[in-house]
């Protein structure tokens, strides 16, 4: 058996001294679609953001591994370099950074790491143009300033698109749902469900199930007081629609 | 009468040499200069416009002697060089403070326009017209680093554009300050005149090279007339060991723009100060700076923007970046007198600290005696966003690269300033080659 893309066995973080992760486990194989539910203050984002390196989490306990390595060693672009990506909940806005400027930035960086040849400009313009038009979005975006100005469906679709971009192993979507509509949540559907691969995976994280009748996923956990208390498929989450967390956390315990 | 020590010896030996200054008319104007200047001497941080640049403490550690004169070395000579541009209408270079006729030229200067050094002017039996002109912005004034240039005052350069005329391209400046083996100090004189409905652009560009501290306290006057345009550039690059005090005073009459801005990028210290007088309606200033600072560099931006007439618009933007021990000090101010209704005055400083030595003080000023007008300031210091810094990363970009995006972005909304395609992209990659450095040198760490 192949080791799986990635395992997170009884990890423990703290926030500021408070534990907010306390002994959650999950594996993820190559190819699975993976949904975490939970609750808000279960950890959701905490996960999302633990995975991805960033700073003021202190891992007191257990660990990650991605393709085998200790994640919690790697800084955050070696992680996505290693192929984590993270579709921010909250993507930032950065003035005086065309998204343009920024994304070749991003793409040159992972091909100068797998000691690939950069691409110039005109090359990727070809390339980022193919992208934005799958995902319908205007190339005048290309020239703001990463999501400054940018509506909530905007900065998703933007996530989305430097997804499409650096082609990750695992996309970990961080309520990607949130504050988008129905037709912007279908398009973020669309292109996450058009990198859905045999050796591409992803976890959703979501506090709704309306994310996951568009991304359909292998399985479901629910995520609570900083547990995994529950795993199914993806019937648990219409499960969860119709009980509600209160319901499901005590019949878990 | 000010102390000996405050005094910095600028006034000895004065009377001697006053009979060998160039012009026999400045005389009288010389000698004010001078009893000015012995009045309080060389300012210091008691002086509230001085709190944050302490010039006397700067000045104290070296003893000035006059500038050297000598030949162009090499090296600078190729620098000076690789500034020119097929498009220049004028060039002229200065070393330590006076014309070098050889590397001077005029090679596209519309009929009318006048480009010439000070000194030659003031030798020329008739020396009237631009001349005449010396402290008629400045005026009578008790400023002590004013009237000490008064008092030295030896060479310059001076452009005269008469009414109607634009000058078709930029009129290059370049001042090199080739430092010997002792102290010297420099007190250059400027003055530029434009007249109704006249355009120009004028870069100076300030390079120098390592050795002994020089001092250079420059003054320039600007008039424009009314619907003139001056866009004024300065690339502030200098020695070494430099401390540098740019003054200018601008006088803006109406439906004219005047729009100036310096990238203090070099030097030991560079005090940039402005004084723009909106004389007449409609009248514009546009008054931007970016300003970079490592080891214990120190970067003094003053600006004083009076808004005497109705219906003037005034931007005062300011950024700079500040690592290891490097200061920074912005007094920004905008007066807007009783009769100056509808005025528009806009005024922002914002800088990025890189360490935990590096300091800013930052002093925006609004004195408004109209009661119809709209004006606003911000100043904001801060460390590189730490959220941007991590999004970028978690996209693949290496930290070194992270940061430095970064710091070139903050620094866009103030070179956005200058309104002159070539001098905006020119001065971006000066802050590039500056960025470079920079993390060269921390990588390298």
């Amino acid at each position: 058996m192949t080791a799986p893309l990635l395992e997170i066995d009884n990890l423990h973080v703290t926030v500021d001294g408070r534990e907010i992760l306390r002994g959650l486990s999950l594996t993820i194989g190559a190819g699975e679609v993976h949904a975490v539910m939970g609750p808000n203050g279960s950890g959701k984002s905490t996960l999302s953001y633990v995975i991805a390196g960033r700073e003021g989490y202190n891992v007191t306990e257990g660990s990650v591994r991605f393709r085998g390595e200790d994640v919690l060693e790697m800084e955050p672009e070696e992680r996505s370099h290693a192929g984590l990506f993270l579709a921010f909940q909250y993507p930032l806005e950065i003035p005086g950074v065309g998204t343009n400027t920024f994304l070749r930035t991003a793409y040159n960086a992972h091909r100068k790491a797998h000691g690939e040849p950069e691409l110039d400009g005109m090359a990727f313009l070809k390339l980022v143009r193919e992208k934005t038009k799958a995902l319908g979005i205007r190339d005048e975006m290309l020239k703001r300033p990463v999501n400054v100005g940018f509506s909530g469906g905007e900065k998703k679709r933007n996530e989305i698109l430097q997804m499409a971009l650096l082609e990750p192993a695992l996309a970990v979507l961080d309520e990607t749902d949130s504050g988008l509509d129905i037709d912007a949540l279908k398009v973020v559907a669309e292109g996450v469900n058009a990198l859905r691969a045999p050796d591409r995976s992803a976890l959703v994280i979501t506090h709704y199930q309306r994310l996951l009748s568009y991304i359909v996923p292998d399985h479901v956990h629910i995520l609570a007081d900083g547990r995994i208390v529950r795993s199914g498929g993806k019937e648990l989450a219409i499960e969860l629609e119709a009980k509600g967390y209160q319901d499901l956390i005590r019949e878990a315990a | 009468m000010a102390d000996e020590a405050s005094l910095a010896g600028f006034a000895e030996g004065f009377d001697a040499a006053l009979s060998g200054l160039p012009g026999r008319a400045l005389t009288d104007a010389r000698q004010r200069g001078m009893a000015a200047f012995q009045a309080h001497g060389v300012p210091g941080r008691r002086v509230e416009a001085w709190k944050f640049t302490d010039l006397r403490r700067f000045l104290s550690r070296h003893a000035f002697g006059p500038a050297p004169t000598g030949l162009v070395d090499g090296d600078v000579a190729g620098r000076v060089a690789a500034l020119g541009s097929v498009d220049d209408a004028a060039r002229l270079v200065f070393l330590n403070g006076r014309l070098v006729a050889d590397l001077s030229a005029l090679p596209r200067l519309p009929h009318g326009v006048t480009v010439s050094g000070l000194a030659n002017a003031l030798a020329k039996p008739d020396a009237t017209g631009l001349v005449g002109l010396l402290g008629t912005v400045i005026g009578e004034t008790e400023d002590t680093l004013i009237g000490l240039n008064a008092a030295w005052m030896e060479d310059g350069f001076l452009l005269d554009v008469p009414a109607g005329v634009a000058v078709p391209g930029p009129i290059r400046i370049i001042h090199v300050i080739q430092p010997g083996k002792d102290a010297f100090a420099v007190h250059p004189r400027h003055v530029i005149r434009l007249g109704a409905a006249a355009s120009a652009t004028i870069i100076e560009d300030h390079i120098g090279g390592d050795g002994a501290a020089s001092f250079v306290n420059a003054v320039t006057e600007v008039t424009l007339a009314e619907g003139a345009s001056l866009r004024h550039y300065r690339n502030a690059d200098g020695a070494l060991q430099g401390l540098e005090v740019q003054r200018v005073h601008a006088h803006v009459a109406r439906d004219a723009r005047f729009e100036s801005f310096v990238l203090a990028i070099g030097g030991q210290l560079t005090r940039h100060e402005s004084v723009v007088t909106l004389a007449g309606p409609a009248a514009e200033a546009h008054v931007g700076g970016a300003y970079l600072g490592r080891d214990r560099q120190h970067r003094d931006n003053t600006i004083l923007v009076q808004h005497d007439a109705p219906n003037c618009l005034s931007r005062q933007v300011f950024k700079g970046v500040l690592d290891d021990r490097a200061r920074g000090v912005f007094q920004g101010k905008i007066k807007v007198d009783r009769l100056a209704q509808k005025t528009d005055g806009h005024q922002l400083n914002k800088s990025l600290l890189l360490s935990r030595g590096a300091e800013i003080d930052a002093k925006p000023e609004l004195e408004i005696y109209a009661d119809d007008v709209k004006c606003s300031h911000g100043a904001t210091a801060g460390e590189i966003d730490g959220d941007a810094l991590f999004y970028l990363r978690s996209r693949g970009v290496p930290e070194t690269a992270a940061r430095r995006l970064l710091v070139q972005a903050f620094l866009a909304e103030a070179l956005a300033e200058i309104s002159d395609d070539g001098v905006r992209d020119r001065f971006g990659a000066m802050v590039d080659t500056w960025m470079t450095e920079e993390f060269s040198r921390k990588d390298a760490a």
